[in-house]
């Protein structure tokens, strides 16, 4: 059995009389290890995907196997602590708290964990040693979205899930972190799902999932992924 | 602004409906708690003027010690600046309502003023017409104007009114200590109606000379009701400006000059009334002195008749006794020798009784000895065949033995005599042998032949012997043998000695039985003949019993006949003494009244008099006005805070709105508007919405707030509909004020954005931000404290606008609670400190002479005062009302001044003390160094800004008196100026003569526990002073104190109402705050849900904060309700009254734990929302 399997997820939103199906009966696996990337065009359904896995929202029908165990059956307690112990987010657009400093952030994410790593070691990782005691403002965005990652990873989590890493940072930025990435997964072996619509980052994964109108286009095993420096855009 | 823009800005209004309508509430609140608290004032006093102008109050109200004649109210009218006057008649009476009296709180009767109507001007006035002449005009509510003398008209106030007072009733009205028959001719009035006249606003009724000296109640009756000619009191409408406040200084200075005008024709009035008076008087005294002797004549005869009869019953019953007393004595005698009978009988049947007892013992002792014997015998019984055998067997053995033994004794006889025959036969042998041997003689041979004989003889007795031996053996053993035998016994002799004793004993139990059978026939027969004797007791004693009853009975009935004859004589004798004492105190009080009203109407006429007053001295007028001010004096705090609060409230709201729409405010701004048509849309906005909010505000508030004011002080005034007045000062200057605010914080905010570039507009704003704080500057501090506490102290400082806002509406709410319940302890403590038991004023009753007590003499009445046991101590003073004023601002006060009789005693009724200090303060003498004068209350200390040591200028009659003042003393309601007998006579050059005491009960009755008896005490005390002549009312201090408890009850509820406004608006102010704040951190608090937070956890993320805010808050906000409580009463006190200053510790619990209540209620809303905040729709855009 795989680390991650989505067995016929659907999600449905309601609103009024219209029935808007964001995901259609969706299926694929991610293996332990694995570094998926999920493209697809802006309303694909990938945000939702993602958002299934991440235990932000359930699913209308379907099941969601992570390391054994069926989230699409969580109640908000369940979802709250899976969300607190194994899985980290990084969102497009940070998301740090911008009254704590780049550590505080991390320690945020820490406080919850009992098996969360040192918050200081994490932003030494992650390349920011230097910038410990700043506040998010005083961050450029790519130093933002690395303390967004180290917050994610601080936790060691099963799981890592990044939704448009690099979708607000400008190119050289955005590799870096893809980089960071990258890193994370071949060095801790961490599972890490990356949706983007940019088509050119699909290299470096292992996995490559098409999605089109909340439905799998394709899915495509790369045996050689490409090391995140040499992608371009 | 372009047309495009104009209906964006439109639409906008639409799409955030309900941010527009919160922004319209909130000012609406705002401006309708303002303008409405401001308005009941003006509300309240129009009421007032427009009442008193249209009934015709009175401008001064005249009343005399001998009343008016239609002569005076002629010359009234013509006086200067007299518009009108109009002659009224009452009459005061104790009230009954169908039969039955009605008694006050007090629990005394219930005094009734009957004024006369005239009916026909009442219903005059009820069409329509206005008649100058008809003054204090009454208005009917219910029912109908009376139709005959016999029906009257009442008031419906729900606390003065007897509740007894309702259309329908009988009403009667009973003179006190007087008839009233004189003065009216009707006395029973049935309710025909009910009304409202404006010289009783208020529950106060006032004073009144009968009964225990307070008004209960008034009815109207028609005119034609009295008997007098003469009016009791004057009304009098002065011309004064109709432009004036009635309450106006400016008014009372118009009238009292009037007044003054008046009193300049009082003496010729006086006198030509006077002797009309004594016209009417005379006549009516000499019917009464006529009436009075006819009266005495007939009851004296009365008396000799009953007398008469009275001594017949005596004789009877004496006669009757005697009779009873013989045959009582006749029947004791005989019963006596019955009875002696019955007893030597009975004495009789003792000593049979104790023959038979002895007999009876004795028959019991033979019966025990019977039983002994027969026991003893029963137990021999059974031996005795057997003796008897064995006796008759061994007597039998024992003669064969004496036989066999006499045998053998025989035989051994013959043995003997053998033995001896045989010895002499031996000899003779021996002999014959011995003759032989020795004489061989031949002759001899002869011998040997006999010696042969012999030896054979002997030989023959030895055979014999030897066979007899051998049979006296066989005897003896044949004996022994006998002897042996078991039956046999030896001791006959004892045997026969057994059986003759237990043969004896039968005998004896034979003996006994006969015995005790003779005795038994004894018994019996002395039994029965006892039996019989004690019957024949028996029945000798029922017969003698029922006899004895029957005669007990007889005699029973017959004393008791006498008794109830004695009684019925005794009856009628008390009867009688009491008819003789009735009569003869009928008399004596009908001597006594036609004596009292002689004299009394010698003394009004001696002592002639007219007492002229302005509306003050109509009960209740001065506190409605007070009250009216009150209000103003609140208006001035509650509804200012209130309104800033709500416009702080606009600020935040409008700032929040374009902040929302930055992006929008770039895009115009990058389309080329320019930033004054891009505020344009946010200034109409805001301008639209508060207009909106103040017209709503306005229209509401304009009207409920008064009515709501107004309401609550309906128990205590009776006025009519409140009018409702719209002062275009209040509404303008609210809808200006409320409306520039929210302009004002529209366009600030716009002005903050407007700097930016369009660029910079357009992108998302960038978060606030986080930056140092100060306390992390201190790491001793912010070193100890853990991650959490790290972040909320960084969060509270982050947004500082907010921060303060927050804690300006906390500390505000727990202020405003704290303001609130101060003035609710500093309202009580006015009655508590004045009036209460170890209040300032300590005495139990003032009383008003109706002559002034000289000084240097002690008068009969102070003596009879001092002397009675339940007064404990009683000091006169002299008391006039003053006016103080302060040259400055030429403000006037109305002061008591007061000379008490000794300066020694007055800190026993009056505590005179520094209210802070709590040092106590004396009177001085004049001459002495340390001698400033007079002592002030500090009120007026404080109005007119007078320390110790400068001096208090006082109107005095028309000079002008300057008194320095030596110290001032605590006290709460009136204003008093204290000065010592010797300075008055400094002063005056005579001495005062007191024309009030001041009493003080015992401490037997001060002390009574229960108050209604405690009250019920001081009210018969209170009668009995009245009774005195001299004394022309007793006011008990309690009871005067009671009505300004009632004002400031209702004042209370005034207070409440705008405590529940503020609380309720300092409430919404903190919840929209805090909702603001949710959304403002929405994209935080789902982030933190993101990371893990559960739902308890974000929430305290955010309460944390607010709750150290709601502590920061509280703290500041005791402090500036300590300060606010002390400007609201400083401002709130009416002239009269003080408030007491400090406020209780359970006002302060009360006012923090109210604060931290909201704050949790917050909370709680709070936690619903954060709840609410969707992850993933929060996250997806970025605002």
């Amino acid at each position: 059995m795989s680390f991650i399997e989505l067995n016929n997820v659907s999600k449905i939103y309601k609103s009024g009389e219209i029935e808007v199906k964001a995901v259609d009966k969706v299926n694929f696996s991610v293996e332990k290890g694995e570094l998926c990337v999920i493209v697809g065009a802006s309303g694909a359904g990938k945000t939702t995907v993602l958002n299934l896995l991440g235990g932000m929202d359930s699913c209308s029908s379907g099941t969601i196997t992570i390391d054994g165990n069926d989230i699409s059956k969580f109640n908000n307690k369940k979802l709250t602590n899976y969300r607190r112990h194994d899985v980290g987010f990084v969102f497009q657009f940070y998301n740090l708290v911008p009254n704590l400093t780049a550590l505080e952030n991390v320690e945020l994410a820490t406080q919850l964990s009992e098996r969360s790593l040192n918050p200081v070691n994490i932003l030494k990782v992650v390349g920011l040693s230097d910038r410990l005691f700043n506040f998010p403002s005083q961050l450029s965005g790519g130093e933002q979205q690395r303390v967004s990652i180290a917050r994610a990873i601080a936790k060691n989590p099963k799981l890592l899930l990044c939704d448009e890493p690099t979708g607000a940072l400008d190119y050289k930025t955005g590799k870096q972190i893809l980089k960071l990435l990258q890193e994370m997964c071949q060095k801790l072996g961490m599972t890490i799902i990356i949706i983007t619509h940019n088509q050119a980052i699909a290299p470096m994964a292992d996995k490559i999932i098409s999605m089109k109108s909340g439905q799998i286009e394709d899915i495509k095993i790369n045996p050689n992924p490409v090391p995140a420096e040499r992608i371009e855009w | 602004m372009t047309s495009t823009l104009f209906r964006e800005t439109l639409r906008s209004i639409r799409k955030t409906k309900a941010r527009f309508i919160s922004i319209i509430a909130i000012v609406a609140l705002g401006i309708s708690f303002f303008a409405g608290i401001k308005a009941a004032h003006p509300d309240m006093h129009e009421t007032a003027v427009r009442y008193y102008e249209k009934n015709n109050l009175m401008d001064i109200w005249m009343v005399s010690t001998i009343g008016f004649s239609d002569e005076d109210i002629n010359k009234i009218r013509n006086v200067e600046g007299v518009e009108n006057a109009m002659g009224s008649k009452f009459v005061d009476g104790a009230v009954e309502v169908n039969g039955e009296p009605v008694s006050d709180m007090g629990g005394s009767q219930t005094i009734c003023r009957v004024y006369g109507l005239d009916i026909n001007k009442a219903i005059n006035f009820e069409n329509g017409e206005n008649d100058p002449t008809y003054i204090n005009r009454v208005t009917l509510l219910d029912g109908r104007y009376p139709q005959n003398p016999g029906e009257c008209l009442v008031d419906q106030n729900g606390v003065a009114t007897p509740k007894e007072f309702v259309v329908g009733n009988k009403i009667t009205v009973v003179g006190v200590e007087e008839n009233l028959d004189k003065q009216l001719r009707k006395t029973e009035f049935t309710i025909v109606g009910i009304i409202r006249t404006p010289r009783y606003v208020s529950i106060e009724r006032g004073q009144t000379t009968v009964g225990s000296g307070s008004l209960g109640c008034f009815i109207y009756v028609p005119e034609d009701a009295f008997e007098i000619p003469f009016y009791s009191e004057i009304c009098v409408k002065a011309e004064v400006d109709k432009s004036s406040s009635p309450y106006s200084d400016l008014y009372f200075k118009k009238v009292q000059s009037i007044i003054e005008n008046i009193n300049k024709i009082s003496s010729s009035c006086l006198d030509y009334t006077s002797g009309q008076v004594k016209e009417y008087f005379s006549i009516e005294l000499e019917e009464a002195k006529l009436e009075y002797a006819a009266a005495e004549d007939d009851a004296k005869a009365q008396i000799d008749n009953a007398t008469e009869e009275l001594k017949k019953n005596e004789d009877k019953i004496n006669n009757s006794q005697a009779q009873l007393q013989a045959a009582k004595e006749q029947a004791e005698r005989e019963f006596q020798q019955k009875y002696q009978q019955l007893i030597s009988g009975q004495s009789q049947y003792a000593q049979g009784l104790e023959e038979y007892n002895t007999k009876y013992n004795q028959y019991l002792s033979y019966k025990s000895r019977l039983d002994s014997a027969k026991k003893s015998f029963s137990r021999y019984e059974n031996q005795l065949p057997s003796l008897k055998e064995t006796y008759n067997y061994s007597v039998k053995v024992k003669k064969e033995i004496s036989e066999l033994q006499q045998t053998r004794n025989n035989i051994l006889n013959q043995i003997k005599e053998n033995e001896t025959k045989i010895s002499f036969l031996n000899q003779q042998i021996s002999d014959l042998e011995n003759a032989t041997t020795s004489s061989e003689d031949e002759t001899l041979p002869d011998y040997s032949y006999k010696i042969e004989s012999l030896r054979s003889q002997v030989n023959d007795l030895k055979a014999e012997n030897e066979q007899l031996t051998i049979r006296s053996n066989e005897i003896s053993n044949q004996i022994s043998q006998k002897q042996s035998d078991s039956k046999y016994d030896k001791n006959t002799a004892s045997l026969s000695l057994r059986i003759s004793f237990i043969e004896n004993l039968a005998d004896e139990v034979k003996n006994y039985e006969k015995q005790l059978q003779s005795a038994k026939v004894e018994l019996d027969k002395a039994k029965k003949q006892l039996e019989d004797a004690g019957l024949k007791i028996d029945d000798g004693w029922e017969q003698y019993n029922a006899a004895l009853e029957k005669a007990n009975n007889e005699l029973q009935t017959n004393s008791e006949a006498l008794s109830d004859a004695k009684e019925q004589y005794n009856n009628a004798t008390v009867e009688y003494s009491k008819g003789k004492e009735e009569a003869m105190a009928k008399l004596d009080e009908a001597r006594y009244a036609i004596e009292q009203s002689e004299e009394k109407i010698n003394a009004s006429l001696n002592n002639k008099q007219w007492y002229l007053n302005d509306r003050n001295a109509l009960p209740g007028y001065e506190g409605y006005g007070q009250t009216a001010e009150n209000m103003k004096a609140f208006s001035t705090v509650f509804p200012l805070f209130f309104f800033l609060v709500a416009a702080l409230v606009c600020l935040t709201t409008m700032t929040r709105m374009i902040d929302e729409e930055r992006t929008q405010l770039g895009t115009l701004k990058a389309l080329g508007y320019s930033s004054s048509s891009i505020r344009a849309k946010y200034l109409f906005y805001s301008f639209l919405a508060s207009i909106i909010g103040c017209i709503l505000g306005l229209s509401f508030g304009l009207v409920v707030y008064p009515k709501a004011i107004f309401s609550a002080y309906s128990l205590m005034y009776c006025m009519p509909d409140l009018v409702i007045l719209y002062p275009v000062k209040y509404m303008l200057s609210g809808t200006v004020f409320a409306t520039a605010t929210t302009m004002l914080a529209t366009y600030f905010a716009c002005r903050r954005e407007m700097k930016s570039c369009p660029s910079q507009l357009m992108r998302p704003k960038a978060p606030k931000a986080g930056k140092r704080i100060f306390l992390e500057k201190i790491p001793f501090i912010w070193k100890r404290m853990n991650f959490t506490s790290k972040v909320t102290a960084r969060n509270i400082f982050r947004n500082k606008k907010r921060f303060i806002m927050t804690l300006i509406g906390i500390a505000g709410c727990s202020a405003l609670l704290l303001t609130g319940f101060g003035l609710s302890d500093s309202i009580d403590a006015i009655i508590t400190t004045q009036y209460g038991k170890e209040g300032i004023i300590h005495a139990d009753c003032q009383i008003a002479f109706k002559n002034s007590q000289p000084a240097d003499k002690q008068s009969e009445i102070y003596n009879s005062l001092v002397n009675n046991k339940n007064i404990s101590e009683v000091m006169m003073f002299y008391s006039k009302s003053t006016t103080a004023f302060c040259e400055e601002n030429s403000e006037e006060f109305t002061v008591n001044f007061v000379v008490p009789q000794h300066k020694e005693m007055l800190p026993d009724f009056v505590k005179l003390q520094d209210r802070k200090t709590k040092e106590k303060h004396l009177l001085t003498d004049a001459g002495r160094s340390d001698d400033f004068g007079v002592l002030i209350s500090e009120k007026i200390a404080k109005e007119l800004n007078v320390r110790v040591g400068e001096s208090i200028k006082l109107k005095y009659n028309d000079d002008v008196l300057e008194l320095p003042v030596s110290a001032i003393i605590e006290n709460y309601t009136y204003h008093y100026v204290y000065m010592s007998p010797e300075r008055y006579m400094d002063v005056f050059k005579e001495a005062p003569s007191f024309n009030y005491a001041y009493i003080r009960y015992s401490d037997a009755i001060r002390n009574i526990e229960n108050d209604a008896e405690r009250n019920r005490v001081r009210t018969e005390n209170a009668e009995f002073m009245m009774k005195f002549n001299d004394i022309n009312a007793v006011i008990d201090i309690v009871n005067s104190s009671e009505s300004f408890s009632t004002m400031f009850e209702s004042l209370d509820s005034v207070i409440m109402l705008f405590i529940v406004s503020a609380a309720a608006l300092a409430f919404v102010v903190l919840y929209n705050l805090t909702n603001i704040n949710i959304n403002e951190r929405k994209r935080e608090i789902a982030t933190l849900k993101v990371l893990g937070f559960h739902n308890y956890q974000s929430t305290s993320y955010i309460g944390r904060e607010n709750f150290i805010i709601t502590i920061l808050g509280t703290i500041i906000g005791v402090f500036a309700g300590i300060f606010l409580h002390k400007f609201v009463v400083e401002v709130a006190e009416v002239n009269v009254v003080m408030f007491g200053r400090t406020i209780n510790y359970m006002s302060y619990i009360w006012s923090v734990v109210l604060t931290f209540v909201f704050s949790i209620l917050v909370s709680i809303f709070m936690s619903f929302n954060i709840k609410r905040i969707h992850m993933v729709e929060s996250l997806k855009s970025i605002e």
